[in-house]
């Protein structure tokens, strides 16, 4: 698995799954276990919350895509994230454009240059 | 005991510092450390803000070639039917094409390269080419999209996921397909780079620590 890489997953809505799936990143392990959850209308929150804990513990996934109005929903989990890998990558969907307002990199990063610093 | 007699003796005048601190040799020490530890900060605030720059051009980016690939993925289901494209048609099997290589030059810093499964490596594990049993079925092979991103490597048809939508599809969706392996080439770019602002973040955080407390050792002495 080292040699041959690891994985990219995706949470997203159906036309963004169903995209990055066309790229090329969809896999079906041996325990059938997907590396992509398409998130409806009537899938909860609890299921999108144990669908991304499961893709952090798995080793053999690198980066996770993720529509930021579903990031929104388990932003609690994604503030109190602190590991490297995997790298987790806010996208925008067909009714939410990308807000960099949002963006759990860009607020921590904002943190750097408050008055409180010097 | 024999350094503390020997500071009153050259300085007379001067109150002995508090124990623990160090007195003024201490200050000095702090005093000298200081402007090293301030271009330190410096040169990695400076980075971060580059490499936020950069994070926003890439987003930029990223965020466009997915962007097209709707747009794709759209005209395609115009053309097969609004049901022909989605999670219906998703296969029973599949193996990534786009894997993720991922380096530490630097420990707490990965690097992220996106990469294509090299097809012979498929082949291994299934037949040779040339003794694939398919049936009698032409197998398209990738033509010039000048409107896309350059295509990927031609993929087994059994492996490419193109051929979860028919034999003969639409060329939106080679479009949709080429602007989403382009969106997840630009994604381990992306990664990157926020890897690296998390580690320069870290790295600014002890640094301004220190700096604290070299300030701290320079107001007692």
């Amino acid at each position: 698995m080292a040699a041959r890489g690891k994985l990219i997953a995706v949470i997203g809505d159906e036309d963004t799954v169903t995209g990055f799936l066309l790229g090329g990143i969809g896999e079906l392990n041996k325990n059938r276990r997907p590396n992509f959850l398409v998130v409806e209308k009537d899938t909860t929150i609890n299921e999108i919350e144990d669908t991304f804990r499961q893709f952090l513990q798995r080793e053999d996934i690198g980066i996770i895509l993720i529509n930021q109005y579903i990031a929104e929903m388990i932003r609690h989990i994604l503030d109190s994230y602190t590991n490297s890998i995997p790298a987790i990558l806010e996208i925008p969907s067909k009714e939410h454009p990308y807000d960099a307002a949002k963006d759990y990199i860009i607020r921590r990063a904002r943190t750097m240059f408050t008055a409180e610093e010097h | 005991m024999g350094r503390s007699r020997q500071r009153r003796a050259k300085r007379p005048g001067r109150a002995e510092a508090p124990r623990g601190h160090g007195g003024p040799a201490s200050g000095a020490a702090a005093l000298g450390a200081l402007p090293t530890l301030n271009a330190e900060l410096d040169a990695l605030l400076l980075q971060l803000l580059l490499d936020l720059e950069h994070l926003e051009g890439k987003r930029a980016a990223l965020n466009a070639r997915v962007e097209e690939g709707w747009l794709s993925l759209s005209k395609s289901r115009y053309a097969m039917g609004v049901k022909a494209v989605g999670p219906l048609q998703y296969g029973s099997s599949m193996a990534a094409l786009f894997r993720v290589g991922i380096s530490e030059p630097e420990p707490g810093r990965p690097e992220f390269q996106v990469m294509f499964t090299d097809p012979k490596e498929a082949q291994g594990l299934m037949e040779p080419k040339a003794e694939v049993p398919f049936p009698p079925v032409r197998r398209r092979r990738t033509q010039p999209q000048p409107t896309c991103p350059e295509p990927a490597p031609l993929a087994l048809p059994k492996r490419d996921p193109l051929t979860w939508f028919g034999i003969l599809v639409p060329q939106s969706l080679r479009q949709a397909q080429g602007s989403f392996r382009a969106a997840l080439l630009m994604a381990g770019e992306v990664a990157g780079l926020q890897s690296r602002i998390e580690w320069g973040r870290g790295q600014i955080q002890i640094l301004l620590q220190e700096k604290r407390k070299l300030l701290d050792q320079l107001k007692v002495a």
